[in-house]
């Protein structure tokens, strides 16, 4: 049977590695401000101050107002949450749907195979940001449907993971002993696989969330994601763009917003695979 | 090898004709009459004209009938004619993807030539500052959206340098220089990630096979470093970047929607987008298809790429 | 082609918010005029859009009148208050006193790029063209009183019409009134849409799909200027395709582009820097109004559309989302230098006590919540947000829905799937356009295709008459219903300003009645 670090052990590796330190204190506090948005933020972010539009950085607006006179503290962290629910949603819709696919396509076989895997193909090769465009146009700009796009996008990774995973594992004699014994396809899926299957499919939703991040911030920035009042961090960059020259700090707030979230997202990832997959530590 | 190219064309067919079918029915999924949408509101509408829409695009017909009259005509060269500007699809594809090629080519050109030396080196001088300084941007690169970079290209390079132009296209053909200086900016805001990607791939397979023990016994033997390097551990850590090298055909294709929008360059991503909101479906459907067979191409080529590279490798039926 | 030389207010800026520019701009027109046209050059321009077509007739979408502008002329042409002007017209004179026909007299000697004259018969090929349903021409339903075309003699063309037709003269200076060469259209067929041959002053050379139209000097071009010069001046324009504001902005900047529209955000800089010539014009379009659904609750409710009226502070609009450079509006849907508008009719004004009445007189003291529809942009998207935040004050509460314009378009006034729409209107200053879709109970604008008999009746009386001062009293009684019923609540109309390099001369006749660019009278300096 294949040596899974025990989740103690992997804390332990985590909490010696710096990456994977500062991955997780971001990631906590972007968390943290995102579920308790409301309690945190200094002013209503539709609340407009038309005396003071385009400011600077002041006491009482640590990081400006906007072309409309509100905070951008207050929108920064209203947008954590979008980004939080979108990256969550997006790689949970992913790993619901990716997963059991996988499972199933390795344990079934034969033409089910095939035909999954090749919609799977399929799927991939259609640009993501199509997909979100098309469902914008049929569903409207919603929380739901960025999170359904982003989802739609993950699953064939997913899926492609877990099936060579469980296709190697298959063949090893743990669950060939399994099998003898007479155990059944899904005992065998749900007990020896799955577990088996879980260190890949951890580092690949981390990286993921990361992705979900970037993708959100483009469809904002195109237009068709996630529509204003609603602050995200990408309709912010959106506004922001056209006064680049005359107020750079509003692109450069949610920008860096966004480079720490994907960097920690990403490290945390980086850090999990070095830990989760022996065969590559002392390498990355 | 020739069995296994045929068989791995032959599966490239049902792909393409399920990626057809899948963006016919998001299309139609889409709520909102066509006809209506195409002919336009207030002064514009006009029943008679609607009628006549209708008819010339086989609205009226079933969805199914109406991709099985799309796919039959495709399947003779036609891709039909826009309906938002009633020029042949065929044509303008043939226009707009040319352009995205090229950017496409220059920025994933750009990307190979940055990451595989960046990689090597860090690979060789690992653990010290070169390795340190790559791995850093490699890491930042990979955070930053990639339309945020041609944001700050274009602030730094074209209004306060001035060094670059920061829109446009100029075809390669009729001007050389020219066309290559637009180009460099959004190839670069296109590239990036997936220059960062490379190089950690290079990286990191470098490192795998300089572990190895032939290569430890070359270096026992006491052969210099680079030699070793470049003239046996380079070619067995090419193996698993060229893999990523295909895959990051279609990560090219999909940022070049917004790359092109940011930069005004007329190519097919922009000209994609614009079609969905214009219920344009046959250019959907033109574009769609050549972007699929394009990056199904790629893919297809990385894993012929890989079994030449690789001699290990046979592929039985 | 003799533009008028009063150019009222297309140079002259007005309003407190405008007063620091409006001394630079005079001094500069004044300079301007001094120099004596030189020809020959290459203008380099840039627009947000591709053209849906570059033929004038089948063209949908607003923004192909920039290509379309510079290689036709329109049958009558009009002043920037919609006046007909003779001199600029493919027709030397109209008669149209008669209710069920119009004639027009036809210029001499003119000919289409290829060569073809341009005569009645070409005319009449032109209207049937358009009104021939498999053409899909855009402007087929505006033309829906001709009832056919006759050529009387070379030059003298007689429409037979099925209906008064009042608007008819603001109809044919827009995109039904270009004339497309017979031959070239028979000859190419659909293709036509993009290598159409017209009469006017640039031909068009070539077309990079997505990205430039490049138009090269008609040398038998017919049009001369004031002098007697022939024109135009430029051998040559490329539009370039830049849909980013902000690039065309930096490219303006960094010398790759000549003439750009200058984004509002930019007209403050612009203005207090001498590097550039600006030119602006007022009532480029209705820049941001609020349009209803009158039948669908809550604001079929007249009383609560008028609380909306008077809770929105258009200044704060003004100020934020178009950077105090657009003009508040203080009349109806008919533009500000349109020869219809009229800024004496009463209309409700912000006051929040007020707009707490009308709440009260509508059942609704403690407010309402409502969907309220409008299409993303970057302006679009401010207004709507500070509308929301101001609604918020009064207790109306209002959930902003968002889709693409064509798609928001269908889903209010086809659909009705909101009760409100915020959105934009193009510069339409022949009052009958607006008049018809939007007031009568069977317009496309009219979501909840309401009935307003007196509405229907001073609309058909409008459309009918074709004397200007009469039909001046005909919709100043259609804007005391609508304004004081708040059926239209327009907030703010757009001025338009274009910005131009130092050796860019003409610039302050750059604007047409339409607002769109007219490049024929450009010339560049010498460098």
């Amino acid at each position: 049977m294949i040596a899974l670090p025990t989740p103690d052990s992997v804390a332990g590796h985590l909490l010696r590695t710096p990456r994977a330190i500062f991955g997780i204190a971001v990631i906590l506090l972007v968390l943290l401000g995102a579920i308790f948005a409301e309690h945190l933020i200094p002013y209503d972010t539709e609340d407009m101050d038309f005396d003071a539009l385009l400011g600077g950085i002041t006491a009482a607006h640590p990081f400006g107002t906007d072309q409309l006179g509100r905070d951008m503290l207050s929108r920064l962290i209203l947008g954590a949450r979008v980004a939080m629910e979108v990256s969550i949603g997006a790689v949970g819709l992913g790993v619901a749907i990716g997963v059991p696919l996988g499972l199933a396509t390795a344990i079934i076989g034969g033409w089910f195979d095939d035909v999954t895997m090749r919609v799977m193909d399929a799927v991939v090769v259609f640009p993501s940001l199509l997909v979100a465009v098309a469902l914008a146009a049929a569903l409207g700009n919603s929380l739901g449907t960025v999170i359904l796009a982003i989802g739609i996008a993950n699953v064939p990774w997913l899926a492609r993971i877990v099936r060579g995973q469980a296709l190697g594992l298959r063949e090893l004699d743990f669950v060939a002993a399994a099998e003898v014994a007479g155990t059944t396809r899904l005992r065998i899926m749900t007990h020896h696989i799955l577990p088996n299957c879980l260190a890949p499919v951890i580092v690949q939703t981390t990286l993921g969330m990361g992705y979900a991040v970037l993708t959100e911030a483009a469809l904002g920035f195109i237009g068709v994601g996630i529509q204003p009042p609603t602050p995200t961090w990408g309709n912010m960059l959106q506004a922001a763009f056209p006064l680049l020259e005359q107020h750079p700090l509003l692109s450069v707030v949610p920008g860096v917003a966004i480079f720490m979230l994907v960097l920690a997202f990403n490290l945390l990832g980086d850090a999990l695979r070095d830990i989760l997959d022996p065969r590559m530590r002392g390498i990355q | 090898m020739q069995r296994y190219i045929l068989r791995r064309l032959a599966q490239l067919v049902p792909t393409l004709l399920l990626i057809t079918m899948m963006v016919f029915a998001l299309m139609h999924a889409i709520p909102g009459d066509p006809a209506r949408m195409m002919v336009g509101a207030g002064d514009a509408l006009d029943e008679a004209q609607l009628a006549v829409v209708r008819r010339e695009y086989n609205l009226d017909r079933p969805v199914p009938v109406q991709y099985a009259l799309w796919l039959g005509r495709a399947l003779t060269g036609d891709l039909g004619r826009s309906s938002a500007n009633q020029r042949r699809v065929g044509e303008e594809l043939l226009l707009r993807a040319s352009v995205t090629f090229e950017l496409g080519l220059f920025a994933w050109l750009i990307a190979a030539a940055i990451a595989i030396p960046a990689g090597v080196i860090a690979a060789v001088h690992r653990g010290r500052v070169p390795d340190f300084a790559a791995t850093l941007v490699a890491v930042g690169a990979v955070a930053m959206p990639g339309f945020w970079v041609g944001i700050m290209l274009i602030l730094v390079f074209g209004v306060h340098l001035r060094w670059l132009p920061t829109q446009g296209y100029v075809p390669l053909g009729t001007d050389l220089a020219d066309g290559l200086r637009h180009m460099v900016l959004p190839a670069i805001a296109l590239g990036i990630t997936s220059a960062a990607l490379m190089m950690r791939q290079m990286r990191s397979a470098l490192l795998e096979v300089m572990s190895l023990d032939f290569i430890r016994t070359a270096r026992a033997k006491g052969l210099a470093k680079w030699p070793i390097v470049l003239g046996h551990a380079l070619r067995n850590a090419m193996l698993p970047v060229v893999t990523v090298m295909g895959l990051e055909v279609g990560r090219i294709f999909a940022g070049a929607v917004v790359i092109e929008t940011l930069f005004g360059v007329p190519g097919m991503g922009r000209l994609m987008v614009q079609a969905v909101f214009q219920h344009d479906f046959m250019v959907v459907q033109g574009s769609v298809l050549v972007m699929a067979t394009a990056v199904l191409a790629a893919n297809f080529i990385t894993d012929i790429l890989y079994t030449v590279l690789d001699p290990r490798i046979r592929y039985g039926a | 082609m003799a533009r008028s030389p009063s150019l009222g207010r297309r140079t002259v800026l007005r309003g407190a918010t405008l007063g620091a520019g409006a001394t630079v701009l005079l001094a500069r027109h004044g300079r301007a005029a001094a120099d004596q046209p030189h020809y020959g050059g290459t203008l380099r321009v840039a627009y947000q859009l591709a053209p849906g077509a570059i033929d004038p007739v089948v063209g949908r979408s607003g923004g192909d009148a920039y290509y379309w502008r510079q290689f036709t002329d329109p049958l009558v042409d009009a002043d920037p208050a919609l006046n007909p002007r003779a001199a600029t017209s493919l027709a030397e004179s109209w008669d149209v006193s008669d209710p069920k026909s119009v004639t027009l007299k036809l210029r001499k000697g003119v000919v289409f790029h290829d060569g073809t004259p341009f005569d009645a018969a070409a005319v009449k090929f032109n209207i049937e063209r358009l009104l021939d349903p498999a053409t899909k021409a855009t402007p087929r339903a505006a033309f829906g009183p001709v009832e056919s075309v006759e050529a009387l003699d070379e030059h003298l063309v007689r429409f037979r019409l099925k209906r008064p037709w009042g608007s008819v003269l603001g109809t044919l200076a827009d995109r039904g009134g270009a004339m497309n060469s017979p031959a070239a259209v028979k000859a190419l067929g659909a293709d036509y849409a993009f290598k159409p041959v017209s009469t006017g002053p640039f031909k068009v050379a070539e077309y990079v799909s997505g990205s430039k139209v490049r138009f090269v000097r008609n040398e038998k071009y017919w049009g001369r200027d004031e002098a007697g010069n022939p024109l135009p001046y430029l051998d040559e324009i490329v539009m370039n395709i830049v849909p980013s504001e902000t690039v065309q902005v930096s490219a303006l900047k960094a010398g790759e582009l000549d003439l750009i529209y200058l984004p509002y955000r930019e007209v403050g800089n612009f203005l207090s820097s001498s590097t550039y010539n600006i030119q602006s014009f007022e009532g480029g379009a209705i820049a941001c109004t609020l349009s209803f659904n009158w039948a669908k609750p809550p604001m079929d409710n007249v009383n609560l559309r008028l609380a909306l009226a008077t809770a929105i502070n258009a200044e704060g609009i003004n100020k934020a989302a178009f950077f105090g450079r657009a003009i508040v509006a203080k009349g109806g849907m008919w533009p500000t230098g349109a020869w219809a508008y009229d800024p004496t009719v009463p209309r409700p004004s912000y006051s929040i006590a007020k707009a707490k009445e009308y709440l009260a007189a509508g059942g609704k003291p403690g407010g309402f919540e409502m969907d309220a529809l409008f299409w993303p942009s970057e302006t679009n998207t401010a207004f709507a947000e500070i509308i929301r935040a101001q609604c918020a004050a009064v207790g109306i509460k209002l959930n902003l829905k968002s889709a693409e314009v064509t798609v928001a378009t269908e889903k209010f006034y086809y659909g009705g799937e909101a009760p409100m729409f915020i959105t934009s209107w193009s510069r339409y200053p022949e009052p009958d356009w607006n008049a018809s879709l939007i007031y009568r109970s069977d317009g496309y604008y009219n979501a909840g295709k309401v009935k307003n008999e007196k509405l229907d009746a001073l609309v058909d009386e409008g459309a009918a008459t074709v004397d200007i001062p009469r039909r001046k009293q005909i919709y100043r009684q259609v804007d005391e219903i609508v304004l004081g019923k708040a059926m239209m609540v327009p907030l703010i109309y757009g001025v338009t300003y274009a910005a131009a390099q130092k050796a860019v001369m003409g610039v302050e006749n750059v604007f047409g009645w339409d607002a769109k660019m007219y490049l024929h009278r450009m010339w560049l300096k010498k460098a």
